[in-house]
């Protein structure tokens, strides 16, 4: 018996020491709820793959330690007079882990492979965003189900001078042009390995070959991914950790038990939990950067009366949905471009260089709706609420704005629940919607990735808003050289389109997380890569 | 083995196999019918979302997908994912993931079976003392709470309060990080299997021919263990199939909770993100699996008894 004792103390013993010591001091952990889906940059379109991608991958432009935008392949980075021309110069010390030089044909080779693959992300090439001279032509033909012709790919404008020299020319002045090359699309890829690895490149962490900070040791879906601090980085001083390990596809709660036990230093927990943590010095809210908004459908009538429209807005208890019911560090939202999105030329965040356009008021939501229903001859309305079930939190989002609306008299709101794909291509694409909830990420951190969807034919305008004082100051803001008066310009669009509650902005999505306080150097932004390890210390 | 009973067998295998298609058309046109699609990006242009539909040959009528599906599946090909590892092949996902799921529902199903079967011969010999009515307690506890719940309470006193185990699943510890789902997962077998070993225990000690070993002149130890017991494990390993089935079917919110990448978290995490050729994969080996299992049970019936022969028999 005295035996067994000791052998079950001992066992306990040792399982005690495995437990805590499974990893080496100077490891960053980070607990994801979601999954790496890929690490090919033609297919990757999500921010846990984003994360992991550039943890291993270098873009032209990368971010500094306080997360502004600076060279990174690129040492230089140059825009003719006309601002069409970009060219890039490559470092002679960016690498390859293999040892092979990063080279200005990596970058042709990743971008037209987008193309090829009809990857997700090949309107980021074209008209309105990089603009890049005979891309749009590309996009036009993917949509219509065309077939691409070796032509179609010696049209686009992206050109290897040299092996160090990339040039590249848009359609138009890009501001944010260099902005853009930190988005993982147009990362460069190694051709030789790409190729090597055929279909399998990018799905597993043998057939991924980096430039970057870490490189990838190990990754099993659905379970964890294992990172090494990369020898060959051109930037390795500015590296402080030897390992990052993302656990993948943690439960919340499961997410916060590990936190607590010190097993990880980073942990995003869900609503049931914020209450718990939420006065913890560790616990810290992250924006997403999505932004939450209705789509009106102006065909309707009743919604085309702009006194209807305030009605809604007024309506909506914003920060009692944010702070009561999603609880999940959410915001609310003054406008259409959510917080911390860009910065201006003197570097003033869009919101606090524009007004709020959200407020409160049930009364004086009841009087705009008296007024629109007097207007319209009517002594109720009744409106269809659209929204996707798969989609969370939408589906409380709805419900509470159901609730909302129907504080007001002569106001009768019909639920329409189907499914995201539905809403989307079925129902908000034929018109057959009064509103619909809908959300937004922006792609690149700039106002306009926001104020192109209110443009007049924009695909993405289902509600078919029209304003010829709108239309006409983004054209300006396309064609503008000058910072600042493009800054103003935006600005100025974003309150026609406020005032007119062509859409109505409901809320900023935000995650509540556990970050460990001794740790720094991490990385967040809410458009693009959200996560960079690369600066990150262990105190 | 005798001809008839090859005959049974085959018959059962053709049955099986039978079954087993029905499973699969029916499992294809639910999926296909399932509201969403996999590609649902909402940046994507129409145009896009047909030319990446097309790529996956997602446009083609359904008949057609299906039998392009049956095809690849008789060579190992179960298609690649579309949107949780985009591109990435469903066969080595799911194949990896059941490794896991298996493993666990094998050494629960054995680690459950010792101390099940001890615990019920311990309130047999105890019957209708104190410690029997506690032994039935506790099972009729693991029997009706939920395998998950267990996990929970793991993951709070050992993992959270003692800091003793870990909270999540790790290739690289996985011996240690694997006792909170085993455990949680053997729970259920042990209070089970010491129900029914109790039961057969009882009725065994009970029997004639033990009175008759007892005035023998047997010793205790040589009674129960040559005796009773093995006479009682009997019955208790034709309730093993059905359990080992359920516990590989059934460890989806327990490989949830201990973050296990198992066979159940991915078909959840799957029917999420619309992924159908994973949930298509995952359902139907889950099918398979039971379908093999009750052939089992059914042949070795079959084989220990020939009057428990299902069907027509000459």
């Amino acid at each position: 018996m005295k035996k067994l004792i000791s052998l079950i103390v001992t066992a306990l013993m040792s399982l005690s020491l495995a437990a805590c010591g499974s990893s080496s001091e100077n490891t960053y952990v980070y607990s994801s709820e979601l999954d790496i889906k890929n690490l090919d940059s033609t297919d990757a379109d999500d921010g846990c793959s984003f994360t992991a991608l550039h943890a291993v991958i270098d873009g032209l432009m990368t971010l500094d330690a306080d997360g502004n935008v600076t060279t990174g392949v690129a040492e230089k980075s140059e825009v003719s007079d006309d601002g069409l021309t970009h060219t890039y110069t490559i470092r002679d010390d960016a690498k390859w882990a293999n040892g092979d030089d990063v080279t200005a044909n990596d970058f042709v080779y990743a971008w037209k492979r987008i193309f090829k693959n009809v990857g997700n992300y090949y309107y980021m090439f074209g008209t309105g965003i990089a603009s890049i001279e005979g891309a749009t032509e590309m996009c036009d033909k993917l949509d219509n189900g065309e077939e691409l012709t070796d032509a179609d790919f010696d049209a686009m404008a992206v050109k290897a001078v040299d092996d160090k020299t990339l040039e590249v020319k848009t359609t138009v002045p890009v501001q944010f042009f260099d902005e853009l090359m930190t988005f993982p699309c147009f990362y460069p890829i190694n051709e030789a390995f790409c190729e090597e690895q055929g279909d399998q490149y990018g799905k597993s962490a043998d057939t991924i070959l980096g430039n970057g900070a870490f490189v990838m040791t190990n990754w099993e879906p659905g379970s964890v991914a294992e990172f090494e601090k990369s020898d060959s980085y051109y930037n390795a001083d500015t590296v402080k950790v030897d390992n990052v390990v993302m656990k993948l596809v943690q439960d919340p709660a499961t997410a916060a038990a590990s936190y607590e036990n010190g097993e990880t230093d980073f942990a995003a927990i869900n609503s049931d939990l914020v209450d718990k943590y939420s006065s913890e010095d560790y616990y810290k809210i992250v924006n997403d950067g999505y932004l939450f908004y209705l789509s009106i459908n102006f065909e309707n009538e009743d919604l085309a009366n702009l006194n209807v429209r305030k009605a809604l807005s007024l309506a909506i208890n914003r920060d009692d949905l944010c702070e009561n019911v999603l609880k999940d560090g959410s915001q609310v939202a003054r406008g259409f471009i959510p917080t911390g999105l860009s910065l201006s030329p003197s570097g003033t965040d869009f919101r606090d260089d524009s007004k709020d356009y959200t407020s409160y008021d049930v009364s004086a939501a009841q009087e705009a709706l008296d007024a629109g229903l007097k207007e319209l001859g009517k002594s109720e309305i009744t409106l269809r609420l659209l929204y996707g079930t798969d989609e969370s939190p939408m589906d409380i989002m709805a419900t509470y704005l159901q609730n909302a609306f129907s504080e007001l008299d002569g106001l009768n709101i019909e639920m329409v629940a189907t499914t995201k794909q539905d809403r989307i291509y079925n129902k908000q694409k034929n018109g057959d919607f009064d509103i619909a909830c809908t959300r937004w990420g922006p792609d690149y951190a700039d106002p306009t990735t926001y104020l192109t969807l209110a443009i007049t034919g924009n695909s993405n305008n289902y509600g078919h808003y029209e304003s010829a004082d709108y239309d006409a100051l983004m054209d300006k803001v396309a064609v503008e050289t000058d910072a600042q008066t493009r800054w103003d310009y935006m600005i100025q669009a974003e309150e026609i389109l406020m005032n007119d509650l062509g859409y109505i902005p409901v809320f900023e999505k935000g995650t509540a997380t556990l970050q460990n306080p001794n740790v720094s150097g991490l990385i967040i932004r809410p458009v693009g890569v959200p996560y960079t390890f690369q600066y990150v210390e262990i105190k | 083995m005798s001809k008839s009973t090859l005959k049974y067998i085959g018959k059962r295998l053709l049955i099986s196999i039978a079954t087993l298609f029905i499973i699969l058309v029916v499992l294809f046109l639910m999926v296909k019918f399932l509201p969403g699609s996999p590609i649902n990006n909402e940046k994507l242009s129409a145009g896009a979302r047909a030319a990446i539909e097309a790529k996956y040959g997602l446009d083609k009528p359904i008949p057609v997908q299906f039998v392009y599906y049956v095809k690849s599946m008789l060579t190992g090909d179960f298609g690649v994912s579309y949107n949780m590892y985009k591109d990435m092949k469903v066969a080595t996902l799911v194949g990896k993931a059941a490794k896991i799921s298996f493993m666990y529902g094998i050494i629960a199903v054995i680690i459950g079976t010792i101390i099940g079967m001890a615990l019920g011969v311990f309130a047999a010999l105890h019957k209708n003392t104190i410690w029997d009515t506690l032994a039935t307690a506790l099972s009729v506890l693991g029997v009706s709470i939920p395998s998950f719940v267990f996990a929970m309470l793991i993951l709070i006193v050992f993992a959270s309060k003692l800091k003793i185990l870990p909270t999540g699943y790790s290739s690289r510890n996985a011996i240690v990080s694997s006792i909170m789902p085993i455990s949680a997962l053997s729970v259920g077998v042990i209070a089970n299997v010491a129900r029914f070993t109790r039961t057969e225990m009882v009725s065994v000690l009970n029997s004639e021919y033990m009175t008759l070993a007892k005035a023998k002149g047997l010793d205790r130890k040589t009674l129960i263990m040559k005796h009773a017991l093995r006479n009682s494990l009997i019955p208790v390993i034709t309730i093993l199939g059905p359990i080992l089935v359920n516990l590989m079917t059934g460890t989806m919110v327990v490989e949830k909770i201990c973050s296990v990448p198992g066979l159940g978290k991915l078909l959840v995490n799957s029917i999420t993100s619309n992924d159908i050729n994973i949930i298509l994969a995952c359902s139907f080996l889950y099918a398979a699996m039971y379908i093999i299992m009750m052939l089992i049970i059914d042949v070795s019936y079959g084989i220990i008894d020939p009057r428990i022969r299902l069907g027509k028999d000459e």
